[in-house]
């Protein structure tokens, strides 16, 4: 069964005898205690040991972050932000929400969002999101309630390769451009979600099943496109964090109370917090830039490409983990090929570039869910 | 019978060159200025009406260096993209070509060094056959991003005006089935505008094959080439 026989033996120090029989080398048996703080164990391999693993997620004490977005949301937070900021008051064994420290909204409010959440219930109560401490910093968007007072947040303009472009009041004041088939997505969200739109079924009132296919919907299209320093700095700490939640306030319907598309600020950072994120967070998610149009690619067709887009231009720049990246040949001369075909046809231009590196992008996207890596999938085409 | 052909993305190391070609000598010859306009910038018009220039242009002493990872293969693709020279070639390949008489007239060799490489090579030339010379109403084309479909769609092309202006609506496009005039028929080597790739003919395959050229890949679902 894999028991070691540990014999007493008169003569000899008990601890000794252990040491010898378990084999431990060290002098103490410190560095073999594998649980710290709040009694989680430890994650060795992540971040030289400053990572606690729980049930639902992965600690780092050094940020004081968990390293992945809360299980249940907690709307008036940042679903990153771990102990609600009082790492020594309160505890989150579990890693879905503290408790410990008797506060609003804290272990008992999670866990009926999480038993609603595994039982199906796809709505929030009212109740549940009203439980938010009061001081909570939360900026509403536009859509689906009525924004009153609150000064008008920018829409994010959805544009395709033709130059037509259509607007989702959602207060993040992004431009995402995307090919023609995500575009009529874009359309549709538009329609479904922009206040005043012909859905007259309530105002200010939504599915909630389509608020989290937009959600979906930007985060394929905006924050899939890197964990870049920038976009995993500006999601944890400075732009708002979308989230859906119930609002009292929002009229009520015969379907419920109203939802609503709302906007979380993000939470306290240092100098030193975002030294050590920056160091730790392309590591834990191993993800590696890759250029849409390599650079080998690039080099060879330099002369007629460059006039017309940069190697480490925004576009051409897509963030993707290491095991599915890796060497990729076959993608370099599907890649060629294309822009050797566009050569042939007199057609290397902005517009063109632009309309292949979105192309790209689709084929990436798809070979990643295609389970094989860059170079298996690409071998075929 | 012809066949596509292209090099092997699992010998050359980056996928799309395996030799560099000395730019900065390149850009020290003479008439630098016309093999960037004519061969270099990717302008397909200007190309095409003045590719009969080319077997007369000075590209003498042009060098090469093997990238890092990689090793000398009979048939090798380079770096800068130069508009009708796809490959550069070993004598293996140009005995081949002479074996089994290939017409002049379909290629040009011009000799090109490499460093530490013990045989000849040559940067080969092979005239591109125009979209205007496409029978489109008997070739079939697709949108790109059907490539991997069962059943595709097909345009319904007259012309090679036609086929341009698909650009608006569909950038990318790949041909399944390409008809071209029947003088073309006796041709060995065949590139031809729109596909990127090169035919060869079965004679010519059949004796690379033999001699065992090396990077040579026949493809088995390339674009069928008809003659009428």
């Amino acid at each position: 069964m894999g028991c070691l026989k540990l014999v007493y033996r008169q003569e000899e120090p008990t601890l000794k005898v252990v040491h010898r029989d378990l084999n431990i080398s060290s002098k103490n048996c410190a560095g073999l205690y594998r649980y710290g703080y709040q009694g989680s164990e430890k994650e060795n391999e992540y971040m030289n040991g400053e990572a606690y693993t729980t049930h639902f997620r992965l600690l780092n004490t050094q940020l004081g972050r968990w390293m992945s977005p809360d299980v249940i949301t907690m709307p008036w937070q940042s679903p990153y932000v771990s102990m609600d900021n009082s790492p020594v008051a309160l505890t989150d064994v579990m890693g879905a929400a503290t408790d410990g420290g008797g506060g609003e909204g804290t272990r008992s409010q999670a866990t009926s969002f999480l038993s609603q959440h595994l039982a199906g219930k796809s709505t929030p109560s009212t109740a549940d999101a009203n439980a938010g401490p009061p001081t909570a910093n939360i900026v509403h968007g536009m859509i689906g309630v009525s924004a009153g007072e609150q000064s008008m947040p920018k829409p994010t303009i959805y544009k395709n390769s033709s130059g037509q472009q259509v607007s989702i009041n959602d207060g993040l004041g992004e431009t995402v451009t995307l090919s023609d088939t995500d575009f009529e997505e874009a359309q549709f969200f538009a329609n479904e979600l922009n206040e005043g739109s012909d859905d007259d079924v309530i105002k200010g009132v939504m599915s909630y099943d389509i608020l989290l296919a937009y959600r979906e919907f930007y985060n394929d299209h905006k924050s899939y496109d890197g964990y870049t320093y920038t976009n995993v700095y500006n999601m944890l700490f400075t732009k708002p964090y979308p989230n859906i939640a119930s609002d009292p306030t929002a009229p009520m319907g015969s379907g419920g109370p109203g939802i609503v598309f709302e906007w979380i600020e993000g939470g306290p950072m240092t100098k030193g917090m975002l030294k050590q994120a920056m160091k730790q967070l392309p590591k834990l998610f191993r993800w590696n830039s890759h250029h849409i149009i390599p650079k080998a690619v690039f080099k060879k067709f330099k002369k007629a490409l460059a006039p017309f887009m940069e190697l480490n231009g925004r576009y051409n720049l897509k963030n993707l983990p290491t095991p599915f990246h890796g060497n990729h040949p076959q993608y370099n001369r599907v890649v060629g090929e294309k822009i050797t075909q566009l050569g042939l046809d007199g057609n290397i231009n902005a517009e063109s570039l632009l309309e292949l590196q979105l192309e790209l992008r689709i084929l990436l996207r798809d070979a990643y869910n295609s389970k094989k890596t860059i170079n298996e999938y690409f071998r075929h085409l | 019978m012809h066949n596509q052909i292209r090099h092997s993305a699992d010998v050359v190391k980056n996928g799309v060159y395996q030799l560099e070609v000395n730019e900065k000598q390149l850009e020290s010859k003479e008439n630098y200025e016309l093999i960037n306009s004519l061969l270099l910038m990717m302008n397909a018009n200007y190309f095409l009406s003045n590719q009969h220039t080319v077997p007369g242009l000075d590209l003498k002493g042009i060098k090469g260096v093997l990238t890092k990872k990689d090793r000398l293969t009979d048939l090798m693709v380079f770096t800068p993209f130069m508009f009708g020279f796809k490959y550069i070639v070993s004598e293996r390949f140009v005995e081949c070509l002479r074996e089994i008489k290939v017409s002049n007239e379909e290629y040009c060799l011009f000799p090109f060094e490499i460093k530490g490489a013990k045989i000849n090579y040559y940067l080969m030339f092979v005239p591109i056959v125009p979209g205007t010379e496409i029978d489109f109403s008997n070739s079939l084309v697709y949108a790109d991003k059907e490539k991997l479909y069962e059943q595709k769609t097909y345009f319904s092309l007259n012309s090679y005006e036609d086929y341009k202006r698909l650009y608006d609506t569909v950038k990318f496009k790949s041909f399944d089935k390409i008809s071209l005039p029947k003088s073309y028929l006796t041709k060995d080597i065949l590139d031809v505008q729109g596909a990127v790739s090169m035919f060869f003919s079965k004679r010519l395959i059949n004796i690379l094959e033999a001699k065992d050229i090396s990077n040579l890949v026949v493809l088995k679902k390339g674009i069928e080439l008809v003659f009428n």
